[in-house]
């Protein structure tokens, strides 16, 4: 467990020069897996492909015909589980299998991901290689979920601390909505930038972002999973590049994004768990400089989150709607439709199908998502007392993970007497720096 | 209103209720079924075929319900629509204000199009950072073929990088710059991903000049489908642009298999029953294809199905009756086949173009779209 931006990736890389090994790594991202194969192309390294659903079909049969070339393989859990797959995977010789975002192995995650629950069987098939799993964020129920999925049985670990001492942190308290945006947009000229909002609602992100980038003199620009991949490449390299100020996303953004001079993290809702927390708000000051991570919190807003849980839970009755339409039908639309359930619940029940032999399934499966639900309201409350709680925020932080111990700079947290002063900013921003056409192409094509 | 509900209406006008608003919805998503093609040659529409292949079925039904709720076209039977007289106006109104595409060729360029601009933003940026010396960057087109294809074409240049890279300016200097250009350049060339300067998305160009994103994605598609033309047209004064999309040119016709397999045989023999029979499949199965296949080859000779004098007969009907309904045609040339009434009338209407009819109308109206430039 290394936080972001310490060098994860170098683990599984390094090895694999010095020992001339090929290496699988397993990624639950699209979008950070394609964001991670583009990196390591970026350093000159060719020996590397993405197995997942955006390769098209030629490309999937010519890379598995010549798997055993590559250096580094990247690979989704669906696509790990797929008999073409695992043939091609027999004719290589993995030494070392990596588990990247480790965190998602655990029941207990918000996008439950079944397949990463069968790596441990995968691990056997591949003849037991070392194994490597890798993680930003992870509480101790949740490296035990690791240890067991994988079947490792006492395996070497490395816990550094999720406290990062350069990054403040800051919650805002808020009486309205409309004061939630009037504060946003404060921030937006006086903060110091690039920075990320954070926000649970596409809809709103575009919103925001749209108004604000008109009417304020800054550049702001929305980023999540409903844009096209060439605008999702644009805006991710023209934040890289310096051209944007901020970026409004949802949480899809930021995993693979290595920018070292991310200055602020805002959350506009508040996640559903610290461990999301921890992650999103890492995202910021990788290059060590003084970072901060404001949190606008209005009294209230663990309700709505709370709601979106209780929403994904599944009720007795759909739990037996979709065992009921399951003997009629194997197609996955038609049952998510009839019981009237949700892809990620599919996922679950599908899940429990294949893996709980139960004599009353239903109740049983019941059973089993009750006390998931718990669990989620318990770090969702968790989250709520550190937005608030009038102690330290920074040992908050470190307490849910289980520390004990920590270092802080001058700029600890609100209640420990920050000034979100020190953190503002006379800059004027990143500018539109909009030319004629014809400069501009002067600009990309003359010297 | 907005630029999508603008071009919907400019559909259901033009279709009049004889289709059901999803036959919209399939030829703008570029749903390659016959009748979905046959639709977009019979109606003389096949320039918006796969204009927003993107469009979610959703968003096309708010669009719809938005123009219905304010009475800009009216149910004639259930999920046929014609425009009201208010609808009408709003749409001549709506393209009085803002650029009309007239240059879009979905179905000729829809394909080729996309291909070329992926490759055209991914060698601008090879190029730009390498004349910068910089020879390391995350690359703008992702899809293997692309980078495949900018990779060898890179590669061709040599040494000669410099002096290419500097003609590459020239040509679309000269392109962006000929009075006959559609639009602002803008549209395109602030799209373009280079050194230190990345390009900017459809959303950012909107907000720049204030209008909507489907207004963007048009008015880019126009300028794109111009360009198109251009370089096939005047392939000499475009050197490099044309060695960029010449290899589409040679593409062989797809079909779906079935129909490829009717091809064939159709080499050797020019029977229907015959194929059918050979084929174990029906008649109207096989006309289906050779409909299809009359419409992707230009070197389709008609009159191989229908003769000459006959073809002439049921283009005359078709043309004086507004309607090009099968049966009201059938009537007025009893002798023809509703096949070869099909076949004449998905061939011809390939010159035919309503759509351009209207804007022809409209430029007479309003023949300074140029100065209303940005």
């Amino acid at each position: 467990m290394l936080p972001t931006g310490s060098g994860k990736s170098l683990c599984y890389q390094m090895p694999s020069y010095l020992l001339n090994i090929q290496v699988l790594i397993v990624s639950p991202l699209l979008s950070l897996m394609q964001d991670q194969v583009e990196q390591i192309k970026y350093r000159g390294e060719k020996s590397v492909i993405a197995l997942n659903s955006f390769l098209p079909y030629k490309e999937k049969v010519q890379a598995l015909h010549n798997l055993r070339q590559f250096r580094f393989i990247f690979i989704s859990p669906e696509m790990l589980v797929l008999p073409e797959v695992k043939k091609a995977l027999a004719s290589c010789l993995i030494r070392l299998f990596v588990v990247d975002e480790a965190h998602c192995i655990s029941q207990w995650g918000p996008d439950f991901r079944p397949d990463y629950m069968l790596l441990g069987e995968v691990k056997k098939q591949l003849g037991s290689p070392v194994t490597l799993a890798l993680t930003a964020t992870a509480t101790q129920k949740i490296r035990s979920d690791i240890r067991t999925a994988l079947k490792l049985s006492s395996p070497a670990e490395w816990v550094y601390s999720v406290n990062r001492p350069n990054i403040a942190l800051n919650v805002k308290q808020i009486d309205s909505f409309q004061q939630k945006i009037e504060i946003l947009k404060e921030y937006m000229r006086t903060i110091s930038s690039p920075g990320i909002v954070y926000f649970s609602s596409k809809r709103l992100a575009d919103e925001l972002a749209a108004e604000m980038h008109q009417h304020l003199d800054r550049q702001i620009a929305s980023y999540h999973a409903g844009l096209d991949t060439e605008q999702r490449i644009l805006i991710q390299q023209q934040f890289l590049n310096d051209q944007l100020d901020w970026i409004f996303a949802t949480s899809a953004f930021g995993m693979g994004v290595n920018k070292e001079n991310i200055r602020t993290v805002i959350h506009f809702h508040m996640p559903s768990s610290m461990e999301s927390f921890v992650q999103e708000i890492g995202r910021a000051g990788r290059d060590g400089k003084k970072s901060v991570s404001i949190l606008l919190y209005l009294k209230g807003d663990e309700k709505i989150t709370g709601n979106l849980l209780e929403l994904e839970n599944l009720s007795l009755r759909q739990i037996n709607e979709y065992k009921k339409i399951r003997q009629e039908t194997v197609n996955q639309k038609v049952v998510e439709e009839k019981a009237g359930i949700s892809e990620i619940q599919y996922r679950v029940l599908n899940y429990f199908e294949k893996h709980e032999n139960h004599k009353n399934w239903e109740e049983n499966v019941f059973r089993l998502m009750s006390d998931r639900l718990r669990e989620r309201k318990e770090q969702l409350t968790q989250m709520t007392f550190y937005a608030t709680s009038p102690t330290c925020r920074r040992r908050l932080v470190i307490e849910s993970f289980n520390e004990r111990e920590f270092s802080s700079k001058a700029h600890c947290c609100d209640v420990c007497g920050l000034n979100l002063e020190d953190f503002s900013t006379e800059d004027k921003g990143a500018g539109s720096a909009a030319q004629s056409w014809e400069k501009r192409l002067a600009r990309l094509l003359l010297v | 209103m907005n630029y999508l509900d603008a071009i919907l209406l400019m559909c259901f006008r033009i279709f009049n209720g004889d289709r059901s608003r999803s036959a919209i919805y399939h030829l703008l998503t570029g749903k390659k079924i016959s009748q979905t093609i046959q639709d977009a040659h019979l109606y003389g529409i096949s320039n918006l075929f796969q204009t927003m292949p993107a469009m979610s079925r959703s968003d096309f039904d708010k669009s719809c319900q938005n123009i219905i709720e304010q009475k800009l076209i009216l149910q004639k039977e259930d999920r046929h629509y014609i425009l009201t007289e208010k609808g009408d106006k709003s749409a001549s109104v709506f393209f009085k204000n803002h650029p009309f595409p007239r240059c879009l060729e979905g179905w000729k360029y829809h394909d080729r199009a996309q291909i070329f601009w992926k490759r055209l933003s991914l060698l601008v940026q090879t190029l730009s950072y390498t004349i910068h010396g910089e020879s390391r960057f995350y690359p703008v087109q992702r899809d293997p073929d692309i980078q495949r294809w900018v990779r060898s074409a890179f590669q061709e240049l040599g040494p000669d990088r410099k002096k290419k890279t500097l003609r590459l300016y020239d040509e679309l200097i000269q392109l962006c710059s000929d009075s006959r250009f559609p639009d602002n350049p803008d549209f395109l060339i602030q799209r373009l991903t280079g050194y230190e300067k990345i390009g900017w998305t459809a959303e950012q160009l909107a907000a720049h000049f204030q209008i909507d994103s489907a207004e963007v994605h048009f008015r880019f598609l126009n300028i794109l489908h111009y360009v198109m033309a251009e370089i096939d047209n005047a392939h000499k004064r475009y050197p490099i642009l044309h060695s960029m999309q010449q290899d589409l040119l040679k593409k062989q016709l797809i079909f779906t298999s079935s129909t490829e397999k009717t091809f064939q045989l159709m080499a050797s023999c020019r029977s229907i029953p015959k194929i059918a029979k050979e084929r174990k499949l029906k008649e109207s199965t096989i006309e289906d294809h050779i409909i299809e296949i009359a419409l992707m080859s230009p070197a389709f000779a008609v009159e191989e199905f229908v003769p000459q004098t006959l073809q002439e007969k049921i283009w005359k009907a078709a043309s004086n009756s507004n309607n090009k309904k099968m049966r009201e045609l059938k009537q007025a040339v009893p002798e023809a086949s509703f096949f070869q009434i099909r076949l004449v009338l998905v061939t011809r209407g390939r010159e035919d173009g309503k759509w351009k009819k209207y804007y022809t109308e409209n430029s007479v109206l309003h023949p300074s779209e140029k100065a209303r430039k940005k």
